[in-house]
């Protein structure tokens, strides 16, 4: 179980980055091209705002799973600062494991409802005419898959997975990637 | 207020406890919701579209251009053209620490970023020439809050947005505090150096040889200076939206670190652009959720509340101006900046607007206090990680920290609460606000 988990996992995160560095590279092209028509053709892109968004949204959405699947999210407190056991620290690293699940399983189910409510009304966008599931349905992605996650959050402990930077201002996770 | 004071305990009860900020503000999301009887189905619905906003767009392009940029190499050219300038007097390279971080900030944005790029240079190089390693970690940790401060800054976007003012006025009104902490950074610096026998002057040269050095530091770094120079003065040109200028950042800095600094190959800008969208993913996550808090916080009439509270204890401006003062101080010391500007837009900016204080300038109280709660213990996220980077104690460098703290950044926090005109005077002059 534990390593059709991983394997999956592992297709995950490639499809993940594959999916940040194209939705990167596609949302600065449309922008670009769209200064470029705009001062040199003198012409605009058609619905440049409403596709854009559409690829921003997904771009956050495949971020947030990234983040989640990373353990990359930034914290505040002051538990680093205390000298608390193993025992402990992993209880309380249960707790908010056990708490974020909660959050994003509820957010889930709203995010979920929200997109059936789209599908059955049939809404479409603005410019484009496009349905409008296709936006909503990046947060049912994100949520679920964040919620996935974080029920393996409560079964493993382990640290972070790859050695990205991932710029958090939290003291211990800048060492750890700092020395990776 | 009894909601409110239940929901806000909470909060900081998790906070505290190291939960990720996201879900903190995911549970008080609920805790409003739950509290108040209002209905989830319409608030996430309305979060989804708040992010779904085309300003909004600006903030992973211009995270991921600061990322490309700095792993193209630039912080050892940045390092090498303020070095040119100020590198043979006493306590240059303290100057040289201090004046990189802004400028990195202009081009990546984040104060953390430029603790990992900077301090990881700087610090190693000061402590070689005999500064107090504790000395060097704080002058590092406080210089970083400057990357806030100096547009384009992440806080400033998200506070702009949550606050529906204009990204760019909001760039403009940190610009001046930030260049008056770093000249009093410099002054510290350079007073308190001058008592310290250990530590090293560069030798000097003569004046052509000088120039020569500085031409050439200046010629290697031109890539990176360019940068800001073109976003900004796309913004304020009136050219590009902060959006559009985002884009053509990120465009400018692929050819450069590829082909120019040849600091980046197609796997080490594959690796900075999923670095950059996972520091925007953690940011966006937590602004979902605070989108969702906030309008249940709205829907309590919280920050109504919040104002009456405030006013009740004074009628006096100064000694509310105050107490919003230590308010964002403590939530910069408990969240980072960004949650923290949020918060600050939605809980405190209908109190200052009620106070007569115009919302730019209130965007600049709010940068320059979230940049001291940053930098100011027990909590200090960005004062713990220059530790981190520094491999410098607490007791070596809160001594330092304090005496930056208190000499320089309070002074300059106190000075743009009381002193409209240091935050308003660059947006009435760039973009005639009124």
């Amino acid at each position: 179980m534990k390593n059709l988990f991983l394997t999956l996992d592992y297709y995950m995160a490639k499809l993940c980055r594959f999916g940040m560095i194209f939705l990167t590279l596609l949302l600065t092209g449309m922008m670009a091209t769209a200064v470029f028509l705009r001062y040199v053709l003198d012409q605009s892109l058609p619905a440049i705002e409403e596709s854009s968004i559409l690829i921003g949204v997904w771009l956050y959405f495949v971020a947030i799973v990234s983040v989640t699947r990373e353990r990359s999210h930034l914290t505040g407190g002051i538990v680093d600062l205390f000298n608390l056991s193993p025992r402990t620290r992993r209880n309380i690293k249960s707790f908010n494991d056990l708490v974020g699940l909660c959050v994003v399983a509820i957010f889930a189910y709203y995010a979920f409802k929200y997109l059936a409510f789209t599908m059955k009304i049939n809404r479409v966008s603005t410019n484009l005419s496009w349905p409008t599931a296709l936006w909503v349905s990046s947060a049912v992605f994100g949520f679920c898959l964040m919620a996935i996650y974080k029920i393996r959050d409560l079964f493993l402990h382990d640290d972070t997975y790859t050695p990205y930077d991932n710029k958090s201002p939290h003291a211990s996770s800048a060492t750890l990637k700092e020395t990776s | 207020m009894l909601t409110l004071s239940i929901c806000m305990l909470l909060i900081v009860a998790l906070l505290l406890i190291g939960m990720p900020v996201a879900y903190v503000f995911g549970v008080g999301a609920l805790g409003f919701v739950l509290l108040s009887g209002k209905s989830m189905s319409y608030l996430v619905p309305h979060a989804f579209w708040q992010l779904g906003s085309f300003a909004l767009l600006s903030l992973p392009l211009f995270i991921i251009a600061g990322a490309l940029m700095g792993a193209s190499g630039i912080s050892d050219r940045l390092v090498r053209f303020v070095n040119a300038f100020v590198g043979p007097i006493r306590g240059g390279l303290g100057a040289v620490a201090i004046v990189t971080c802004a400028l990195f900030g202009a081009i990546a944005g984040s104060g953390a970023s430029a603790i990992a790029a900077i301090g990881s240079i700087m610090i190693p190089k000061m402590v070689q020439q005999g500064y107090p390693r504790g000395y060097a970690t704080a002058l590092v940790g406080c210089s970083s809050v400057l990357a806030l401060l100096i547009p384009p800054s992440v806080p400033m976007i998200v506070f702009a947005l949550s606050g529906g003012l204009s990204v760019a006025a909001a760039f403009l009104s940190t610009i001046v505090p930030g260049i008056i902490i770093a000249l009093i950074y410099c002054l510290i610096n350079f007073i308190y150096l001058r008592k310290v026998d250990t530590v090293q002057v560069e030798e000097k040269v003569s004046f052509p040889e000088r120039s020569k050095l500085i031409g050439k530091a200046t010629k290697d770094a031109s890539w990176a200076l360019l940068m800001p120079a073109i976003m900004l003065g796309g913004i304020y040109g009136g050219i590009f939206t902060p959006t559009e200028a985002a884009a053509v950042a990120l465009v400018y800095t692929l050819p450069v670190g590829l082909f120019i600094y040849k600091g980046l190959n197609l796997k080490t800008a594959g690796n900075a652009i999923v670095s950059g969208a996972i520091s925007t993913g953690s940011i966006i996550a937590m602004v979902f959720f605070l989108f969702v808090m906030s309008r249940g916080m709205i829907m309590e009439q919280v920050p109504q509340q919040l104002s009456d509270f405030l006013l009740a204890l004074s009628d006096n401006k100064i000694i509310i101006l105050l107490l919003i003062n230590v308010i964002l101080i403590l939530i910069g010391m408990l969240v980072d900046d960004v949650s923290g500007s949020i918060l600050a837009s939605i809980i405190l900016m209908p109190v200052a607007i009620n106070l007569g204080v115009h919302p730019i300038h209130f965007a600049a109280i709010v940068g320059t206090n979230l940049g001291l709660g940053n930098i100011t213990p027990p909590c200090a996220p960005l004062l713990y990680m220059a530790g981190s980077v520094g491999k410098s104690q607490i007791n070596e460098y809160l001594k330092p920290t304090l005496r930056f703290i208190l000499l320089g950044h309070l002074p300059v926090v106190l000075a743009v609460t009381f002193i409209p005109d240091l935050a308003l005077f660059l947006p009435r002059l760039v973009m005639g606000i009124e």
